[in-house]
């Protein structure tokens, strides 16, 4: 039993806590995405292999990363002809790694929204920030799922409205202003009416009532 | 006790526009139960949110508050109040924001889950529940910080009948506790047994309103039989089992289900059935879903086939809105699909609305946006018109125009499955499908019985 006990104690001095482990997430994921911007050429394989390990990790825990290389890959078929008009044939390597440092810079903040509760993030927010700054930063990362979903549905009601909005009529540029007209225009008036309603829904269960608020205990089990 | 009183209260939004709320006078004592009715637009939600403490617009009158008043409120849509991803975290957000210490809060937070008859791990992640599991954790996420008034916009749309039993067995014992309850519902009957008080809002003023007889899930209204048979099969459904890739079945179709031309269908269940998703999928556009074996107009469902012939009404369809007036709105659909403009016009004038064509639809009410949206897919003339739960959240002045809407379609060929979590005793309908424990299937004894009835 002693022996048992000792053992026991020995796990937890190395075991660090969620919020201990979301704000390492959070670092290095800061420093990951400067790191895609500021990194010399030369040192962006490292970064990949480093990222690439975040991707592993994330798709274990059954996380979707096909968003985001969707996401990736239009960037790339939309910057490359740009590149080839105004640098032309000569400057196209160069066009392909400012994508790939944009994807880099973006991979982290998806392995951490992945990874990380957002209510986790606000308490780890709120060591340096203002509690409402905090509050909002992780209302904003929670929110995002739930937009995406709503634009994926309002794409797809527009289509079926006829819209010239399908992946084959967006080859055409000029029916890009249809997908802001009726997409993007749409989602933003949710959006505005739904932080409106977040708002007073927080605010109605006592939002700033305390300048320090306490936080729902991430493993309830350990107490 | 009393705990608010509104006094001579005036309200409206904008200097132009006559007041919603005229001099309005409402008192609500401890352990009351008070609903309030009225048409759509008719102010119920401001007056909720006045009785809240939340209105950002200014009014005129006086609220008396007890100063021991504390405030709860669950709006119509429950997923526009989560503010966390899990269970425990949703509910212990007032908690953090009262500076309650970290190792009290889980007692709190289970007692206020087990006050709402919610027995789910507070680990289970918000998205999971269904509209109605969610609209008890909403109700929790307030009670936890113990509430003397709770107001509740519309439970009766958002539920299922099992969720409109749960709720009422929890607010029976809320107001024995002492809470106040203030309700706004078009159907103040499902909660008859509690009420102490119906009102009934109309033109500003509140008025004693006339008790209904309750509308149950049995009341079904089945069109005498016409046989269709003969007529274009619009969707064919073969025994399958309907699951999300890598998921557990949802439901299990055992038997062959078809739809004809000019019929009307409702398919009816429980919250989180998986109604819309099948809807979705006859649209053909729901996501990561397994091949199966249904057919829309002889083809497999796919976004983009079926061009004017199929519409899809969504839930909440004032999001798909985004012209500058109504009929430009109404005319977006015909440009595209290169259909007669004068569609417009005429299906505006059929619908009495021939007054709002020049009207900013992000500016009209919540019924009549819904109506609008709908007006935009009738005017295409469809084929095959899919609507999910087309009669949430209307008053019986916009319900009455939907059932006119979609009994001429019908009288045209338009063949309509559209979604409930109860049955439609104010439209007839050709047959009930149901989603119940699991099973999807045909109610042909309900048909059968109201056919000889």
């Amino acid at each position: 039993m002693l022996v048992n006990g000792r053992k026991a104690n020995k796990v937890a001095v190395f075991r660090i806590s969620a919020t201990q482990y979301c704000a390492f997430a959070l670092l290095l994921s800061l420093v990951l995405s400067s790191g895609a911007f500021f990194l010399p050429n030369s040192a962006l394989g490292w970064l990949i292999l480093v990222d690439a390990l975040l991707v592993i990790h994330g798709v274990y825990l059954k996380n979707k990363i096909s968003a985001l290389l969707r996401l990736g890959v239009a960037q790339l078929a939309l910057t490359l002809p740009l590149y080839y008009l105004i640098h032309g044939e000569g400057q196209m390597l160069e066009g392909v790694i400012v994508v790939l440092r944009v994807f880099l810079a973006l991979l982290p903040g998806w392995w951490l929204s992945a990874t990380q509760k957002p209510e986790r993030i606000g308490e780890v927010l709120s060591w340096g920030l203002p509690a409402k700054w905090a509050f909002v930063i992780a209302a904003s990362i929670g929110l995002l799922p739930y937009m995406l979903q709503e634009t994926k549905e309002i794409y797809a009601i527009q289509c079926l409205r006829g819209a010239n909005i399908t992946p084959k009529a967006l080859r055409n540029p000029k029916n890009w202003p249809e997908l802001i007209y009726c997409v993007v225009l749409p989602v933003l008036i949710q959006l505005l009416k739904l932080s409106k309603q977040m708002a007073k829904a927080a605010k109605l269960r006592h939002f700033g009532s305390v300048s320090k608020p306490t936080h729902w205990p991430a493993k309830r089990e350990e107490e | 006790m009393k705990i608010i009183a509104l006094e001579g209260i005036h309200f409206g939004y904008g200097s132009h526009q006559s007041e919603i709320l005229d001099d309005l006078n409402l008192v609500i004592n401890r352990g009351e139960c008070h609903c309030i009715n009225g048409a759509t637009g008719s102010g119920k939600s401001s007056l909720l949110h006045i009785l809240a403490g939340e209105q950002c617009r200014p009014y005129e009158g006086d609220v008396y508050r007890a100063p021991s008043l504390l405030v709860g409120l669950v709006m119509q849509d429950p997923n526009a109040q989560v503010l966390r991803q899990s269970v425990g975290a949703e509910i212990a957000f007032a908690l953090e924001n009262l500076g309650i210490a970290a190792d009290l809060m889980v007692e709190k937070v289970q007692q206020s889950l087990r006050r709402v008859g919610l027995y789910t791990s507070l680990d289970t992640p918000v998205e999971v529940l269904s509209l109605g599991q969610k609209y008890r954790l909403m109700m929790a996420a307030q009670l936890v910080f113990n509430p003397s008034l709770l107001l509740l916009d519309e439970p009766w749309a958002q539920l299922d009948d099992n969720g409109v039993k749960e709720l009422n067995g929890v607010l029976k014992a809320l107001l024995e506790d002492g809470v106040a309850i203030v309700m706004v519902e078009h159907n103040p009957s499902a909660f008859a047994d509690l009420v102490d008080y119906l009102w009934l809002l109309e033109g500003g003023k509140l008025r004693a309103g006339q008790r209904q007889q309750a509308q149950t899930a049995d009341l079904v209204n089945i069109r005498p039989s016409s046989k269709p048979r003969h007529r274009e099969c619009l969707v064919n459904i073969a025994p399958h089992q309907f699951r999300f890739i890598d998921q557990e079945p949802l439901f299990e179709c055992e038997q062959e289900l078809s739809l004809h031309r000019g019929e009307i269908v409702a398919l009816v269940g429980d919250n989180g059935a998986g109604k819309s998703s099948l809807l979705k999928t006859l649209a053909g556009i729901q996501a990561n879903i397994t091949n199966l074996p249904i057919t829309v107009m002889a083809k497999r469902p796919q976004l983009g086939i079926y061009g004017s012939d199929l519409g899809l009404l969504m839930q909440r369809p004032n999001r798909q809105l985004f012209e500058q007036t109504v009929l430009t709105e109404l005319q977006f659909s015909l440009k595209r699909f290169k259909l007669p403009l004068a569609r417009a016009e005429q299906i505006l004038t059929e619908l009495d609305l021939l007054k709002l064509a020049d009207s900013s639809p992000h500016k009209l009410s919540y019924g009549q946006q819904h109506i609008i949206a709908l007006a935009s897919l009738v005017c295409l003339q469809p084929k095959l018109l899919l609507l999910d739960d087309p009669f949430a959240g209307l008053d019986k002045y916009h319900v009455a125009k939907v059932v006119q809407i979609l009994l001429q379609l019908s009288a045209q060929g338009c063949g309509i499955l559209l979604t409930s979590h109860r049955g439609l005793p104010f439209l007839a309908v050709d047959r009930y499908w149901f989603i119940e424990n699991g099973h999807l299937g045909d109610g042909a004894q309900i048909t059968e019985q109201a056919n000889v009835g």
